[in-house]
């Protein structure tokens, strides 16, 4: 995999990642939803990215309060165009120092891309993700 | 006046107990109104807060008169039992909500402070109040409902 930088992104992509990518569903006998299942290490380590937090903005529901998720709230992750990442993946976050430092997202939807024409600007992918728990089997 | 004896907060232990002999596997409850005040993500994320854990919710009714000396009120209790779609225990949603509904319905009962006069739902299904703001937010945690009407009544002599 290239993960050649466009001179534009070479300060900006600071943060590194782990990619995790789900490798099927299980179904039980009663039929209940099942969470995607994550293999136990990264696909991909050391990948080179961006990391944008946004606000954290709750209300209350039910279960809990709550983190409202729309394109305004969502964290967003910046990968050069030839990473692989997809919906539903896991991004781990490995950045040294950063204070989210081992910290999971589960990516909602495919990736917003822009593929480099050869002048500035371009060359990277956009996707939203969704802060969680540690999915279960990663270890 | 007349002396009254104070249900109301029997009533919460009534609830409370029947969540802790009928699902030991649930290591917290909460009113409604404690947990909407709590990001539940963010305690899981933390370790604060384990599945599956339960959230009781009461809509109280207008009281009313049960002869002369009876003042009852009415009240819609509904049990959510949320788990992770990745605990990975074994028994379903509708067995845990099962185990519920008998516990209520059994006789003698097994409240000391309300009386139960209807069942309201076992629902496990996307259409519970849970479940679907699990949905809306694409959360994987699904829950079971377990609802019934009850009520509670203090003698004004």
């Amino acid at each position: 995999m290239s993960t050649t930088l466009e001179p534009y992104q070479q300060a900006s992509y600071s943060d590194t990642a782990s990619l995790y990518a789900p490798t099927g569903f299980s179904q039980s006998g009663t039929g209940e939803a099942t969470d995607p299942v994550f293999s136990t290490s990264p696909f991909l380590a050391g990948v080179v990215c961006s990391f944008h937090s946004t606000d954290e903005i709750d209300l209350p529901k039910m279960q809990g309060r709550t983190k409202e998720f729309n394109i305004l709230t969502a964290d967003k992750w910046f990968f050069v165009i030839d990473t692989p990442i997809h919906d539903g993946y896991c991004i781990e976050l490995t950045t040294p120092g950063h204070v989210a430092f081992g910290r999971f997202w589960i990516v909602e939807g495919n990736p917003k891309q822009r593929p480099s024409y050869g002048v500035i600007g371009g060359n990277y992918q956009k996707v939203l993700a969704r802060r969680a728990p540690k999915p279960a089997g990663i270890t | 006046m007349p002396s009254f004896t104070n249900y109301w907060p029997t009533v919460w232990e009534d609830l409370r107990l029947a969540i802790t002999t009928q699902w030991p596997e649930v290591a917290n409850n909460f009113r409604a109104i404690q947990m909407e005040k709590l990001n539940w993500v963010n305690l899981l994320e933390e370790g604060t807060l384990v599945v599956p854990y339960v959230v009781i919710h009461i809509v109280a009714r207008d009281s009313q008169e049960w002869g002369i000396q009876n003042q009852v009120w009415e009240l819609d209790v509904t049990f959510y039992y949320i788990n992770a779609d990745n605990s990975g225990y074994a028994p379903s949603l509708e067995e845990r909500c099962k185990t519920m509904q008998n516990y209520v319905l059994s006789e003698p009962s097994p409240f000391s402070s309300i009386q139960v006069i209807n069942m309201l739902t076992v629902d496990a299904t996307e259409a519970n109040e849970v479940n679907v703001i699990n949905l809306e937010q694409n959360m994987k945690y699904t829950a079971g409902a377990v609802g019934f009407t009850c009520i509670v009544g203090e003698t004004l002599v």
